[in-house]
């Protein structure tokens, strides 16, 4: 028991101490980084693509790559939980962006090709309807791998979405008031270790912050560790979308 | 309409995002893909989807459900509910309540005796066993103490329920017919109405003798000195108030008749009819509302107790006179012979030599030779229908002397209800009570030791009795040397 507290405090701190390292320039460090996270790079990109990734066919790896590498460079310790959580992140945003110009690029062009066809990109409405569709369901795929990751680290802590809905204050004043404790728990570092590694919340240092008492952040409990990693992980477009609430 | 991101899809539900930061459980769209955007209606928080969501609850309420239902089937707290009480008094008061199946589900024990005799059956005070079984014991054991001896009365009060139900009469009858089998003792049963069986259990007294004290209310005996009394000491009392039972031959009895002949006539009635009947007569359901009483006796105990009661009533009232008077006239000499009898008392109660009697008899013997002979006449008469039975008495009276049980019993059956005032004076003296039991209607001057007492329960007892108990039961010594 000790030992795995012990273990789960100390590993992070190890490899997020490499990447800061790496950050500075020892490009031994970089490599050998890599190579060892080859594994969990594959597993990344599988999921996204949902297949088996081969690492000498399939463009999507060399992709996830690229996009590890770019994560080790990017990371800084306040952006997201861990660095491998981060790096998954960027991994998944990257391999889609590849995987939707892929499918762009695949349109073959039509031996038959007429003008007919070519009829409809002449009216600006529509045109600017399906490109805003398309960002959208771009936007939404960028999403969705962010759910999905946000799902996966609330697991860590034994919470389904469902919890969350159920312990969501329904006023939007509570709401605002229970991001206040998660901005609290997210920007105090000792609070956040605690958060990350013990997987609950420092309910006993936290009520020496804030104000609000102990019974209300034990009712919201769930919401609150749900709020903290979506502030503290790097999830751009779910940010964006709930931007007028955090801000 | 509200918009949201679809942040997860379940079979029934989908769990949706707004843009202001609550997650809301929504009903499911089709043709949704988690990450969209979508407009949700938020899912039902009722029926099903209720039990859903306290799925943990759902085990015990459904075992509370189910209890409900079979104690809907039962009426609620049936096992438990009095269906009747049936109270005996034997001096030792203790009364079982009994459920509708008859089993004894408490005891309650109105007296002393009464709760040591509980205490000594090892039942507990909710045995819930079968009334024949609980019943055999106590009885058995109060036999054993000493309780229960040939010709005692047993006072049997029911509660009217219990009369109401035919099963129960009938097992009844044949319940009271064994006890006077098995044990040769008198029953009396008596019959109590619900309100003063309810009375009785929040003063906590015996149901039996509350209702005769209800009967007459003249009485002057509070219902804390009640407990200690026994049944036979109400009755003879109460035979004042108490107009007996008419039987069609029997001549019905005048108001201004003496003490004496009540009880006589009560007895005599009792008496017949134990004479006409092999069988003891014990059942005459009455009400104590119509302030009736009928005791059963077998016949020729019956016959032979009532001359001498009567006889010794007399005395006794004779023996009270000339108390009070000697009371009033000679106070001070009074006050130094008590001292000097309880000095006396002191060693009679606790060695019971011969010489301490009889130095105390011949104390007795000149303070008052008027009373004393007076007792000495009311000793001889009492016992006077046997020699032997008075030579036996003399000797019960000495041996008694340990036995304050006993005493009170034997003296009982002569002398009626003094006795006992004699004994609360006494307060459990032994020696003393076999000798207040034959100073008749010393009631008062019992009581009036008791206060004197305090300190030295010894010598008061005897004192108490203004001599007149002390002395008396050494005149009836003396009577029974003589006799022997």
């Amino acid at each position: 028991m000790l030992k795995r507290l012990t273990v789960n405090t100390t590993k992070p701190l190890d490899l997020n101490g490499t990447v800061l390292e790496v950050q500075k320039g020892n490009t031994v460090l970089e490599n050998e980084l890599i190579e060892q996270y080859i594994p969990f790079i594959r597993k990344t990109t599988a999921k996204v693509c949902k297949r088996y990734i081969n690492t000498n066919e399939d463009d999507e790896y060399s992709i996830a790559l690229i996009a590890f590498n770019e994560a080790i460079h990017q990371y800084s310790p306040d952006k997201g939980s861990s660095f491998l959580s981060f790096a998954s992140l960027v991994i998944r945003r990257r391999v889609i962006d590849f995987i939707r110009q892929e499918q762009r690029r695949k349109i073959p062009l039509s031996i038959d090709y007429s003008e007919e066809d070519n009829e409809n990109m002449e009216n600006v409405a529509e045109v600017h309807a399906s490109f805003r569709e398309f960002h959208q369901k771009l936007e939404q795929e960028y999403r969705r791998e962010e759910i999905l990751h946000l799902k996966e680290v609330l697991k860590g802590f034994k919470i389904t979405l469902a919890d969350v809905a159920a312990q969501c204050p329904k006023h939007q004043d509570a709401r605002e008031n229970m991001v206040g404790i998660a901005r609290v728990v997210t920007e105090r570092p000792e609070l956040r270790q605690t958060l990350m590694s013990k997987k609950r919340l420092p309910i006993k240092d936290l009520t020496r912050h804030i104000t609000m008492s102990r019974k209300t952040i034990e009712r919201n409990r769930k919401y609150i560790i749900a709020v903290s990693i979506v502030l503290m992980e790097d999830y751009r477009y779910l940010k964006d979308y709930l931007k007028e609430w955090l801000t | 309409m509200k918009k949201g991101v679809v942040m997860e899809k379940h079979d029934r539900f989908m769990i949706v995002m707004t843009q202001e930061g609550e997650f809301v459980k929504a009903r499911r769209t089709s043709g949704v893909r988690t990450g969209e955007e979508v407009t949700y209606t938020p899912a039902r928080t009722f029926g099903v989807s209720l039990l859903y969501k306290y799925k943990t609850m759902a085990i015990p309420a459904a075992a509370v459900l189910s209890f409900l239902m079979l104690f809907s089937v039962f009426p609620f707290g049936e096992s438990d509910r009095v269906h009747g009480i049936v109270a005996l008094d034997m001096n030792p008061s203790v009364a079982f309540k009994l459920d509708a199946d008859y089993n004894v589900i408490h005891i309650a024990a109105y007296n002393r005796e009464g709760e040591e005799l509980v205490k000594l059956t090892g039942l507990t005070e909710n045995p819930d066993s079968p009334f024949s079984d609980v019943s055999e014991l106590v009885l058995k054991k109060s036999r054993s103490l000493g309780y229960l001896q040939e010709g005692n009365r047993l006072y049997i009060s029911s509660s009217p329920a219990l009369m109401d139900d035919e099963f129960w009469l009938e097992n009844y009858q044949g319940w009271a017919n064994s006890l006077y089998e098995d044990f040769d003792i008198n029953v009396v049963s008596l019959l109590l109405d619900q309100t003063s069986l309810e009375e009785a259990e929040k003063k906590a007294v015996s149901p039996g003798k509350l209702s005769l004290l209800q009967t007459n209310q003249d009485l002057s005996v509070n219902t804390e000195d009640l407990s200690a009394m026994s049944m036979d000491d109400l009755i003879v009392e109460d035979t004042e108030a108490v107009t007996p039972v008419q039987d069609a031959s029997s001549p019905e009895p005048e108001e201004n008749e003496s003490k004496e002949e009540e009880t006589n006539e009560s007895e005599k009635q009792s008496g017949s009819a134990g004479e006409t009947g092999a069988h003891p007569v014990f059942i005459e359901w009455i009400h104590p509302s119509n302030a009736s009483f009928v005791s059963g006796n077998r016949g020729d105990n019956g016959v032979k107790n009532h001359p001498s009661e009567r006889g010794q009533q007399r005395a006794a009232e004779a023996r009270d006179d000339s108390a009070v008077a000697e009371e009033k006239g000679k106070p001070e000499i009074n006050a130094t012979e008590q001292k000097n009898r309880g000095k006396n008392a002191a060693e009679n109660n606790s060695s019971q030599s011969e010489d301490a009697q009889k130095a105390e008899n011949k104390i007795g013997n000149k303070e008052k030779s008027s009373s004393g002979n007076g007792n000495n006449a009311s000793g001889n008469s009492g016992k006077s229908s046997s020699g032997e039975d008075s030579g036996e008495n003399g000797k019960d009276s000495d041996s008694r002397g340990n036995k304050p049980a006993n005493g009170n019993i034997e003296n009982n059956g002569n002398n009626g209800s003094n006795g006992n005032n004699g004994n609360k004076g006494n307060n459990g003296n032994g020696e003393s009570n076999g000798d207040n039991g034959s100073n008749g209607s010393n009631g008062n001057n019992g009581n009036n030791g008791n206060n004197g007492n305090g300190g030295s329960n010894g010598n008061n007892g005897n004192s108490g009795n203004n001599g007149n108990s002390g002395n008396n039961g050494n005149n009836g010594n003396d009577g029974n040397g003589a006799n022997r």
